[in-house]
C-alpha cells in the first residue's frame, strides 16, 4: 500500500538542475519530513506532489493512482504555504470554506446572488457552514470566523491556513515551512499541535522545513535533501545516530558533530595526536577520512589519565547542560555537551583530559560516504 | 507626602508646556503645505465661487454682485444642458472601456513573458504622446471619404459614415479616440496591481479547487484588485468629464452642437464670450459634479475593497 509517492524525479529550470532522481515512497498516514539547507530542492519536491510544478521525469503516485499527470484541482491534496496564502478579502469562516465550495457547489451555483435562486443551493451552503465550523471548533478558531486574515495574528493566520487544508479531508497534506513565520515559543507549540492533528486524521503528510530539530521531533521519517538529492531516508534516530553522508552528519544535531579531517595507517587506524581513537575502518591504508563526534559523546577524564589533551577556550550555560568549547593540543577545535554538575570546576584556559567510545565515532570517505568499522570496538579508545 | 504633591504639579505642568510646544512645532512644520494649499488650491477655487455670483465680464469695467443669477440662467441654457448631457454619455462610453480594456490587455502582458516590454510601451504611447498632435491623424483616419477606416469599410460592402460630421456618430467617434488615448494609461496602473499579488495566492487557489482560469480571476485578480481598479476608475471618470482636446480639434462642439462637452462651453463662454462671471458658474457645477462623483465612488466603493 502507498500513500504517497514519488518516484524518480528529476527536475531542471533552465540548465539548472533542481532535482536529481529524488524517490520518496511514504506509507498511508505516514509523516515524512523533507528537511535540507535553502535551495536544496525540497520545496520544488513539494510543488511537484502538488501539482503546481512538473517533474521532467519521473511519476506521482497517490493511494492507488498515478496522479503525474493531473491538475493540482483534481488531486485531492491539501496545501499549507509559508505565507500561509489566505484570501485578504474573504473572513476566515470564507476561506476555510473555499475548498468545499470550489468542489461541492457548481459555478452557478456559487455567483452572488443567481447562486441563491439555484436549486440545492440552500442545503450545500449549510452543510459546509457545518463542516467549517466543526474544523474551525477542532483548531479552537471558531470565534474568528468572522475576521478578515488582516485582523488576526500570525498564529490565527496559520491556523486558519491549517483548517483550509484540514476542511476538505484530503488524501493527502503538503506543507511548506508552515511555521517558519511565528516566534518561537509558538513554533514549539504549533509543532506539537500539528502532530496531535496528524494522529488524529492519520493523513499522510510530507512537510518540508529547513529547521532539522522540528523535522526530528515531528516526523516519522526524515528525508534528507542536498543539491538536488536525495542522500538519507530514515526514522529521526537513525538518521540522527547512523548518517549515511557526512553532510547529512553535519545538517542534523545541534550543536553540529565535530568533524575531524586524519589519514588512515598501515593497519587501517585512525589517530588523532598520535592516539588510535578507531581502528578496522573499511578503507585501504592512507586514506583521508572524517572522524564525526557527537558533542555528548565526549566524555571529561579525571586529570593524569591518558587520553586526548585539550584547553578550554569557552562555557556555554544552557540550563539543563552545558556546553564547553575546546582546542586540542593539535589545534583542532571540538565542542562538548554535558551535564552542568559533571564540569562544575572547568573555567576557560583549564586543560582538561578527553575521551571517546569508539562506537561513538563516525568515519566518513574522502567523498562524504559513510565508512564502516569491521574490528570489535575498543571500549576506551583514549590508549597508546 | 507634601513634596511629592508639588511634584504632581510641576510635572503636569511640564508635561501641558511640552504638549503645548509639540503642536506649535506641529504648525510651524506644516505651515509651507498649508500656505502653498490656500493660496494655490483654495483661494482659485473660492474666487471662481465669488465670480459665479457677479456679472463679471474681462474687458469691461463694473462688476456687480448679482446673487444665484448665473446659476438660474444655466438651468434654461439648451447649450449648457445638451453640453452636460453630452459629457455625461461620453464619461459613461469611455470610462468602463478603457477599464475593461486596460484590465484585458494588462492580463494578456502579465500572462506571458515574451514581449512584456514591448507591448507595454506600445500601449503605453498613445498616453506619450500629444493628443493635439494625434488627432490630425484621428482626422484623415476618421475622413468620410480619403479616411482609411471608410476605405476598409467599402471594401467589406458597407457605406462608413460621417464620423466627426455627423450628429449622430460624433460624439461616439470622439470616445473611441478617447478610449485609445487612455487605455495604455489604464493597463499601466493594472499591471502595477497585478504584480503585488502574491504568486502563492493563485497556487493556493488551484490547489482549493479553482480549476479554470476564470475561477482564479474570480477568486483572487479581480477581488484582490479591487483598490486598483477603484483607483483607476476613479482617474477614469476624471479624464473623460474634462475631455477637450479632441473636441477643440476635431469637431469644436459641432456640428449643431452634437459634442459640445462641458470644458468646450466653459472655455467658449470665458474665452471667447468672455463672460467671466457665467463661465465661473458653470465651472462650480462642473467642480460639483466632480466632488459628487469621487464622494459616490470613495463611500459607495471603498469599503468594499480595501482589507484592512
Amino acid at each position: 500500500m502507498t500513500g504517497l509517492a514519488l518516484r524518480r524525479i528529476s527536475k531542471a529550470f533552465g540548465g539548472n538542475r533542481i532535482l536529481q532522481d529524488v524517490t520518496i515512497e511514504a506509507a498511508p498516514g505516514e509523516f515524512i519530513a523533507l528537511v535540507g539547507p535553502s535551495g536544496c530542492g525540497k520545496t520544488t519536491l513539494l510543488r511537484i506532489a502538488a501539482g503546481l510544478e512538473h517533474a521532467d521525469t519521473g511519476s506521482v503516485q497517490l493511494g492507488d493512482r498515478d496522479i503525474t499527470a493531473l491538475r493540482p484541482a483534481a488531486r485531492d491534496i491539501a496545501m499549507v504555504f509559508q505565507s500561509y496564502a489566505l484570501y485578504p478579502h474573504l473572513t476566515a469562516g470564507q476561506n476555510i470554506a473555499v475548498p468545499l465550495a470550489m468542489r461541492r457547489l457548481s459555478t452557478a451555483q456559487r455567483l452572488p446572488f443567481i447562486g441563491t435562486l439555484t436549486p440545492g443551493q440552500r442545503a450545500l451552503r449549510a452543510e459546509i457552514q457545518a463542516s467549517v465550523r466543526e474544523t474551525a471548533a477542532s483548531l479552537k478558531i471558531d470565534h474568528l470566523l468572522d475576521r478578515k486574515p488582516g485582523q488576526m495574528s500570525g498564529g490565527q493566520r496559520q491556523r486558519v491556513a491549517l483548517a483550509r487544508a484540514l476542511v476538505r479531508r484530503p488524501a493527502a497534506f503538503l506543507m511548506d515551512e508552515p511555521l517558519s513565520n511565528l516566534d518561537a515559543n509558538l513554533r514549539v507549540h504549533t509543532r506539537g499541535e500539528i502532530v496531535e492533528l496528524h494522529r488524529r486524521a492519520g493523513v499522510t503528510t510530507l512537510y518540508v522545513t529547513h529547521d532539522q530539530s522540528e523535522a526530528l521531533s515531528m516526523a516519522d521519517r526524515v528525508a534528507l535533501m542536498m543539491g538536488g538529492r536525495l542522500l538519507q531516508l530514515d526514522s529521526p534516530a537513525k538518521v540522527y545516530a547512523d548518517p549515511a553522508h557526512v553532510e547529512v552528519a553535519q545538517f542534523i544535531g545541534s550543536p553540529q558533530i565535530n568533524l575531524l579531517s586524519t589519514v588512515l595507517d598501515d593497519t587501517r587506524a585512525a589517530r588523532i595526536g598520535g592516539r588510535v581513537v578507531v581502528d578496522g575502518v573499511e578503507a585501504a591504508p592512507g586514506t583521508a577520512v572524517t572522524l564525526g563526534v557527537r558533542p555528548e559523546a565526549l566524555r571529561f577524564l579525571m586529570p593524569g589519565q591518558p587520553g586526548l589533551v585539550a584547553t578550554v577556550r569557552r562555557l556555554e550555560f544552557l540550563g539543563s547542560e552545558l556546553l564547553v568549547f575546546l582546542t586540542l593540543a593539535e589545534g583542532m577545535e571540538l565542542v562538548a555537551k554535558t551535564a552542568p554538575a559533571l564540569a562544575a570546576d572547568l573555567a576557560p584556559g583549564a586543560s582538561v583530559i578527553l575521551a571517546v567510545d569508539a562506537a561513538d565515532i563516525l568515519v566518513f570517505g574522502p567523498e562524504g560516504g559513510r565508512l564502516s568499522v569491521s574490528a570489535t570496538p575498543l571500549r576506551i579508545a583514549a590508549h597508546g | 507626602m507634601v513634596d511629592l504633591a508639588l511634584d504632581d504639579v510641576t510635572a503636569r505642568r511640564a508635561a501641558r508646556a511640552a504638549a503645548r510646544a509639540e503642536g506649535l512645532a506641529a504648525w510651524r512644520l506644516s505651515a509651507p503645505a498649508v500656505l502653498l494649499l490656500a493660496v494655490l488650491i483654495l483661494a482659485p477655487t473660492l474666487a471662481v465661487l465669488g465670480f459665479s455670483l457677479t456679472d463679471y465680464e474681462l474687458g469691461y469695467d463694473g462688476i456687480k454682485f448679482i446673487g444665484l443669477d448665473n446659476y438660474a440662467e444655466l438651468l434654461g441654457d439648451r447649450t449648457f444642458l445638451i453640453s452636460l448631457k453630452n459629457t455625461a454619455v461620453y464619461t459613461a462610453i469611455v470610462t468602463p472601456t478603457s477599464v475593461l480594456l486596460g484590465l484585458g490587455v494588462a492580463l494578456l502582458i502579465e500572462a506571458e513573458t515574451r514581449g512584456r516590454a514591448f507591448f507595454r510601451t506600445v500601449y503605453f504611447l498613445p498616453v506619450a504622446s500629444l493628443l493635439v498632435a494625434m488627432a490630425t491623424v484621428w482626422q484623415y483616419l476618421l475622413h468620410p471619404s480619403i479616411g482609411p477606416v471608410n476605405e476598409l469599410l467599402r471594401l467589406l460592402g458597407l457605406a462608413g459614415p460621417n464620423w466627426l460630421g455627423d450628429s449622430k456618430t460624433v460624439l461616439l467617434s470622439l470616445a473611441l479616440v478617447g478610449v485609445w488615448q487612455s487605455v495604455g494609461f489604464n493597463m499601466v496602473l493594472f499591471l502595477a496591481g497585478l504584480t503585488a499579488i502574491p504568486r502563492e495566492l493563485y497556487a493556493a487557489a488551484e490547489i482549493d479547487g479553482a480549476a479554470s482560469a476564470w475561477e482564479r480571476f474570480h477568486l483572487v485578480t479581480w477581488p484582490i484588485l479591487g483598490p486598483t481598479t477603484l483607483f483607476v476608475i476613479t482617474i477614469s471618470v476624471v479624464n473623460a468629464v474634462k475631455v477637450f482636446e479632441t473636441v477643440g480639434t476635431l469637431t469644436q462642439g459641432g456640428p449643431n452642437k452634437a459634442s459640445e462637452v462641458l470644458l468646450w462651453t466653459i472655455y467658449q463662454e470665458g474665452f471667447v464670450y468672455l463672460r467671466v462671471g457665467y463661465a465661473s458658474a458653470m465651472t462650480v457645477v462642473f467642480l460639483a459634479v466632480l466632488v459628487v462623483l469621487m464622494l459616490l465612488q470613495y463611500r459607495v466603493l471603498d469599503r468594499r475593497v480595501h482589507y484592512a
